[in-house]
């Protein structure tokens, strides 16, 4: 079993740009995957605005549920990766910039557009490698 | 009867009961009565209840509940009159599901109508508008606590009395009653839980009102027996529903029997009970308190002999016992301190249910004393779920959490109740519980709003497990709002999918047809999943549609962006555009837009005489044709059936409205075929694969006149719902007025929109005969099929537009030819079409520019009838064709040095290899067409000395030179009144003898040459502008006249002017304005065997006839007689305007420089020029000298030889005026020194002059030139300072051209 259970990039609307599942679990768990991401905004916009040094963007442990844990990491545009990990581990900030690394090279592209659904097949298995990585 | 006891409705002060915890505390521990009775009387009360609804305890229950009476220091002394029955186990399984169903009544479609929470803005606004979103849950708090008991661990449920009842209907009422029960053998279920069985019986009787002697016996007879005091007589009045026991709060109280038994129960026995087993349970507690040894013993006693167990109770039980009790009486300071004792018996190790049970209690106490109850209740909570009592710790959380919120520690509270919810508990209850624990989540001063809609969509999961529908759709439907459109895929289709069930249990059939529509856009479930939602989806459906039609389907996609509507008239055709613009010219021809044309002040307002747009007129019984492309976007395949157009038909006259948007079954279909019907659709079957795209071609016949309006797809889905789809075009966003510009307003596409108006013509054309490929220059002769297809009207007024306009002449000769008059004006065909007939119309094609052509021709035609609604239709047709390279001619003019009115053209005719079609190209005739100018042969004079000079092989070069001489008649007989009328003189220089020539001046040579100067009219209209308006230097405009003349070799034929005379140019008088005497046309005529090379051309002439000029016509009719032969091919190279007397620069009629090579046929239409940068300058002047050209001179006898000369000067320029200076030079002057010496002659009389020339003026000026000893002189030496129209720009011209004069000695 993997360490991290599913990565999710949400832009500035809310809506998601990118989100794997990464249990293989059923489709109940994917769903609930969802709705734990999806609450996990909640905490996101609770906690104190942008910071002023803006340079760190990473949120932290944001909240930990039965048997995941939740990381959060919030770009100064107000794009969030969202990182739920397996209750027994947990993650380092660098793990998350690479991500957003990753999702930065990705929205360099002049074919993509922002805000958009993420499509990359590069990102896609950068993601992947990540996940494995870890 | 009375309604505050209807059962159903709770009475509205009830409520309070509700919402105060410690009532609802009060009203569960309370003690209980145990009912008996006899199977007669349960049968009566049965029988009662199945009218009333009340069973014997809840009558009972009424009694107590309103007691107003303090006794015994207690605020409200409740009683629970329970049966045997509630005392089993699985009673309270039960009940809990009766409790959910109490608060049915309560449940509400929303929590607050018409409002949604979609932001965290919105979370205020809730809370202000509903403050109360669950009032049920209060009720259900209630009674959950009420139905909720362990009676193992606590005794609030052992019963305190008995009421025994028996009716005097039993055989043996005395005998039964002692039976019933025993205090001695009491129920099994007293010895499960160990309840003291010695409690205060009450005997009753149930006796008929009517009998009152006999009542009263049996009443005696029970006193005897069982005590005065114990013993009671309850009559009833079997006609009344409940036999008269209702209690009334209104009439006497005495007067109902039961009334002194409840009090009597409250007031005597109860209280007399619970003080004697305090007495005693206290005894019991002292003396086994003494040492640990005999509690020990007590223990294990207890063990060893459970068969005794009435007499061996642990001491743990009857301190609990105890301490129940005084709670019972509400002495809570009592209670406390006994439970607290308790506890120490217990650890949550061994005995995690009783020390749950304990703390609860302790816990209970200090919230009703008001007290901190600290984390009591959590271990409650956690030592009930331990020993897996999840319904005992959910009451222990319902108390918690009403702590809670008076703490208003929301946080915790949302945590609890979800964690309680997570247990294995009645999935009703979990549901109450995570919908309040997202409610407490709202809560918080920064709301965790999504989190709570998640909780509400699990609430929603578990009343949906509860089937509890009203519910759990509240829960699906207001969290679906945080959802709603953000792309949470799979959180989407499980809302949506709720939604579409929920929705339609509730009855809304609208709502779930459009959740189902949400769920099937977003194509992101599994196939099996969609599989089912398809099946769903057609299940609900047919189920609620009315009539089998439900409206609106949510499949397939229409990709609207690819709906395209066909009219009879066109041709499937991509590139509507292309035939838009000669649409256009159409309308305007036909006067059918009447545009206001503004001026002024209303520019600024044009918006408002803005022409709305129209909806296209169609032709009643004629098909209008749709294509539409539609999508499956699910992975699983789906048939559509019957899918037709849905339309809806306006009749103009009654403006009654009809459509098909019905199903299109059998009936529907007959009903159509037998013309009921405003309209006739076709429809076809089709199978849409999984993420299928097809294209769908239908069609619709109006059979009516008036208004047609498309409006989509009807089809049957999966064979069993009818329903459409509709067509959603694109609009039109206006933003003109200020209106428009607040709102957000569209143009109504008119597309679909569709006015039937009568019958009509129709018209289909075709080329016929059309080459598929022509030589640049190169003739053919083609036909246009013109055929009416409708068998009732005829049509007239036919028009043809060509997208090449000058590509095309219609006609055979010069009589029935139809000429265009400008490039954007409509060629009129003189012909009229009867129903069903066919007419061919002849024309001619020129290969003019080299490419490809896609030559689109379209036809205007007006009904015989006349139509007011369709003044015309059109047709279209088209055809494509190549136009390869043939010849190339570029020309070269110059000044004639022998006379100033004569010129030189050079004609270089060039067969290139590259972009040629490598054909052999014979030469045959070269013509010139000019309104003063004619040409002569230089190159030969008799006749063509060498044949292969006129024989071009590719990549050979041949030139001819020719000179141009004015015509006689040049500059005479100015007729002002004809001026219209063309004086044209034309050339015809045939290059064989033999041959007839062709007639450069008729039908179509002449107009394809007129047409391929139109198509230069561009590229002279800015000249027009400058110079055209100066007509006067143009010579006479003698009307008809028309000079030809034929040099050619043995018959020079002169041409009489016959046809001529009907020769009218078709150019605009504007353009002819602008015909400069300065010009002149050439027609330089080619021929050619296409594939054999070296075959003998021989056009064969008709023999009858003396060779006469043939028309080209006729020539080429005659030659396919030749017959097995290739086709010879024939083409005319026109290089057209050719000019060649020295210009200004500033004349810009005259824009080719003199003297510079003009490649006039290049085969891309571009007419390159070669201008010499010295050439920039040019005066319109010609001057020569005229002199004899040798002088016999005695220079003996005269030493000095004088000779006049004449200097002839003439202005070129039909505009301008010249003011010139004439001196005249020495030789040596500005020569160099060595000239000096050979150059012996000077000028004598008048060397200077300054003149005038007016436009087109000669003049001749007398100069003398002296001699001193012979020799030749070139006495060319004169300077002309030019001026134009008296500018200060001056230019000084030298005579570039020598003139020799020969003076001898003649001694």
């Amino acid at each position: 079993m993997k360490k991290i259970v599913c990565v999710a990039v949400v832009g500035k609307a809310n809506d998601p740009l990118y989100f794997q599942d990464f249990s293989g679990g059923t489709e109940e768990n994917r769903l609930k995957l969802h709705y734990i991401v999806h609450c996990s905004l909640d905490i996101i916009e609770d906690k104190p605005g942008v910071k002023k040094v803006s340079n760190d963007m990473y949120l932290g442990l944001l909240y930990p549920t039965e048997d995941y844990k939740v990381y959060g990491f919030l770009t100064n545009t107000k794009i969030k990766f969202i990182i739920v990990v397996l209750d027994t581990t947990d993650i380092k900030d660098s793990d998350i910039k690479v991500l957003h690394l990753r999702y930065v090279r990705t929205a360099s592209n002049p074919f993509y557009k922002a805000n958009k659904k993420i499509e990359s097949k590069i990102f896609q298995n950068d993601v992947a490698a990540i996940v494995q990585s870890l | 009867m009375n309604n505050s006891f209807n059962s159903g409705n709770v009475p509205k002060e009830n409520t309070a009961i509700y919402k105060d915890l410690r009532l609802s505390i009060q009203s569960w521990v309370a003690p209980s009565v145990l009912v008996i009775t006899s199977p007669t009387v349960t049968k009566l009360f049965q029988k009662m209840s199945t009218t009333t609804g009340n069973s014997f305890t809840d009558i009972l229950n009424q009694y107590v509940n309103d007691k107003r009476e303090s006794y015994y220091e207690l605020n409200e002394l409740k009683l629970n009159f329970i049966t045997l029955q509630h005392l089993e186990p699985a009673s309270f399984t039960q009940s809990i599901t009766d409790t959910s169903t109490s608060v049915d009544a309560m449940a509400t479609d929303e929590y607050c109508s018409n409002f949604k929470i979609r932001t965290k803005q919105d979370v205020p606004y809730f809370h202000k508008v509903c403050q109360d979103p669950t009032p049920w849950f209060e009720k259900y708090r209630h009674h959950y606590l009420k139905s909720c008991h362990s009676p193992e661990l606590e005794t609030f449920s052992h019963p305190i009395a008995v009421m025994l009842i028996v009716s005097s209907e039993d055989s043996n009422p005395i005998g039964l009653l002692v039976k019933m029960f025993d205090s001695a053998k009491p129920p099994a279920i007293f010895q499960q839980y160990n309840a003291d069985a010695n409690i205060p019986k009450i005997y009753i009787l149930v006796h008929p009102e009517n009998s009152e002697v006999e009542s009263e016996r049996r009443l005696s007879e029970m006193k005897n027996t069982f005590g005065a005091t114990n013993s009671y007589l309850l009559r009833i009045s079997p006609k009344e529903d409940d036999g008269g026991l209702t209690y009334e709060p209104s009439t006497a109280n005495n007067s109902n029997p039961l009334y002194t038994i409840v009090s009597d129960l409250t007031m005597k026995h109860i209280p007399n009970f619970i003080e004697k087993s305090i007495l005693e349970l206290n005894d019991t507690i002292v003396a086994n308190k003494k040492s640990f040894f005999s509690k020990m013993k007590l223990r294990i006693g207890y063990k060893k002999n459970e068969d005794e167990a009435t007499s061996a109770v642990s001491v743990e039980s009857c301190q609990r016992r105890l301490s129940d009790l005084y709670f019972l009486l509400q002495d809570y300071e009592n209670a406390l301190s006994n439970y607290k004792t308790l506890l120490k018996e217990f650890s949550a190790e061994k005995t995690p249910n009783h020390y749950a049970a304990t703390y609860e209690m302790i816990g209970i106490c200090n919230f009703m004393l008001n007290k901190e109850t600290e984390s009591q209740f959590e271990t409650a909570i956690n030592n009930y779920t331990r020993s897996g009592l999840n319904a005992a710790s959910v009451r222990a959380a319902m108390i918690q959490g009403e702590i809670l919120k008076r703490k208003s520690s929301y946080k915790l509270l949302a945590d609890l109740y979800k964690s309680i919810a997570e247990r294995e508990i009645d999935p009703f209850c979990a549901a109450v519980l995570l919908e309040q624990a997202g409610f407490c989540l709202l809560q918080y001063p920064a709301p965790s709003f999504r989190k709570a809609c998640m909780r509400l969509v699990l609430a929603g999961d578990k009343y949906a497990e509860a089937s509890k529908r009203k519910h759990a759709l509240r829960c699906y439907g207001f969290s679906y709002g945080v959802y709603e459109g953000r792309d949470w895929n799979y959180i989407d289709d499980h809302l949506h999918l709720a939604l579409v069930r929920y929705s339609f249990f509730q009855g809304h059939t609208s709502d779930s047809i459009l959740f189902v529509n949400k769920l099937l856009e977003k194509n992101c479930q599994s196939f099996q999943s969609q599989n089912s939602i398809i099946r769903e989806f057609l299940f609900i459906s047919k189920s609620t549609a009315k009539d089998n039609y439900i409206g609106e389907l949510p499949l397939p996609l229409i990709n609207n962006d690819r709906t395209q509507v066909f009219l009879s008239d066109y041709s499937t055709e991509l590139n509507q555009l292309v035939w838009q613009e000669m649409e256009e010219a159409f309308k305007k021809e036909a006067s059918i837009i009447t545009k206001p044309v503004l001026q002024g002040f209303d520019l600024w307002r044009k918006d408002q005489f803005q022409e709305a747009e129209k909806e296209r007129t169609i032709v009643v019984e004629e098909p209008i044709t749709v294509e539409c492309e539609i999508r499956n976007p699910l992975q699983v395949p789906l048939q559509f059936n019957r899918v037709h157009l849905v339309a809806t038909f306006k009749n103009s006259q009654t403006q009654e409205e009809e459509s098909n948007m019905s199903p299109l079954d059998d009936d529907a279909l007959a009903a159509m075929d037998n013309g009921q019907t405003p309209f006739k659709v076709e429809s076809i079957d089709l199978l849409l694969g999984p993420s299928e795209t097809k294209k769908l071609v239908l069609s619709i016949i109006p059979l009516k006149q008036g208004q047609l309006i498309i409006k989509g797809l009807g089809l049957c889905m999966c064979g069993s719902v009818w329903g459409k789809r509709q067509f959603n075009l694109k609009q039109k966003r206006l933003n003109k007025t200020r209106q428009q510009r607040e709102s957000v307003v569209y143009e109504p596409n008119l597309t679909l929109t569709f006015s039937v108006t009568s019958p009509m013509p129709r018209l289909e054309t075709q080329f016929i005969e059309f080459p598929a490929a022509l030589s640049h220059g190169e003739m053919k002769q083609a036909k246009l099929q013109l055929k009416n297809c409708s068998n009732k009207m005829g049509l007239k007024n036919v028009r043809v537009r060509l997208s090449h306009p000058t590509l095309c002449c219609f006609g055979s000769n010069n009589n029935d030819a139809s000429i265009l008059s400008t490039l954007d004006s409509s060629i009129l065909l003189n012909i009229e079409l009867p129903p069903g007939a066919t007419v061919t119309v002849p024309l001619w094609v020129r290969g003019l520019v080299v490419g490809r052509y896609n030559l689109r021709c379209l036809v205007y035609y007006e009904s015989e009838a006349g139509n007011s609604d369709l003044k015309y239709r059109l047709a279209r047709c088209q055809t494509d064709f190549d136009v390869k390279a043939s010849l190339r001619i570029s020309t070269f003019s110059q000044q004639s040095s022998t006379n100033l009115n004569n010129y030189l053209l050079g004609i270089e005719v060039d067969n290139p290899i590259i972009g040629g079609g490598g054909d052999v190209f014979y030469l045959k005739q070269i013509s010139s067409i000019s309104q003063h100018w004619k040409i002569t042969p230089l190159s030969y004079k008799e006749d063509v000395p060498n044949n292969s000079i006129l024989t071009l092989h590719p990549g050979q070069f041949t030139n001819l030179f020719f000179g141009i001489s004015p015509t006689a008649e040049q500059q005479q007989n100015v007729n002002q009144q004809q001026q219209q009328q063309q004086q044209l003189a034309i050339t015809n220089i045939s290059f064989d003898k033999n041959e007839p020539m062709y007639d450069s001046s008729s039908f179509p040579v002449f107009q394809f040459l007129e047409y391929e100067k139109m198509s230069h009219h561009d590229y002279f209209q800015g000249a027009l502008s400058m110079g055209g308006a100066a007509p006067g230097g143009s010579g006479g405009h003698n009307s008809n006249h028309m000079t030809a003349s034929n040099v050619g070799t043995a018959n020079s034929n002169i041409q009489s002017s016959r046809e001529s005379l009907s020769l009218k140019s078709p150019i605009s008088s504007e353009f002819t304005l602008g015909e400069h005497q300065n010009l002149l046309d050439l027609m330089l005529f080619w021929e050619s065997v296409p594939s054999s090379p070296s075959q003998k051309l021989v056009p064969t002439t008709s023999s009858t006839t003396a060779p006469t000029s043939t028309t080209l016509a006729n020539t080429i009719a005659t030659i396919p007689s030749t017959g097995g032969k290739p086709t010879p091919r024939m083409g005319v190279l026109n290089a057209t305007s050719i000019s060649f007397l020295p210009t200004h620069f500033n004349d810009t009629t005259l824009a080719t420089p003199w003297g510079s090579w003009r490649n006039t046929t290049s085969p891309t239409g571009k007419s390159l020029m070669y201008v010499d940068p010295s050439l920039r300058f040019q005066a319109p002047l010609r001057h020569q000298l005229q002199s004899p050209l040798s002088i016999q001179h005695d220079f003996q006898k005269n030493s000095i030889c004088t000779t006049p000369l004449k200097l002839q000067l003439s202005n070129c320029s039909p505009t301008h005026t010249l003011q010139l200076c004439i001196d005249t030079l020495l030789p040596h002057e500005n020569l160099d020194v060595t000239s000096q010496l050979t150059s012996q002659y000077f000028w004598t009389g008048i060397t200077r002059y300054n003149i005038e020339l007016a436009p087109l003026q000669s003049q001749e000026l007398p100069l003398s030139v002296c001699f001193l000893r012979a020799g030749t002189y070139n006495i060319n030496r004169y300077k002309i300072n030019i001026k134009i129209n008296n500018s200060e720009f001056s230019k000084d011209i030298y005579s570039t051209v020598q003139h020799l004069i020969d003076v001898e000695d003649s001694e």
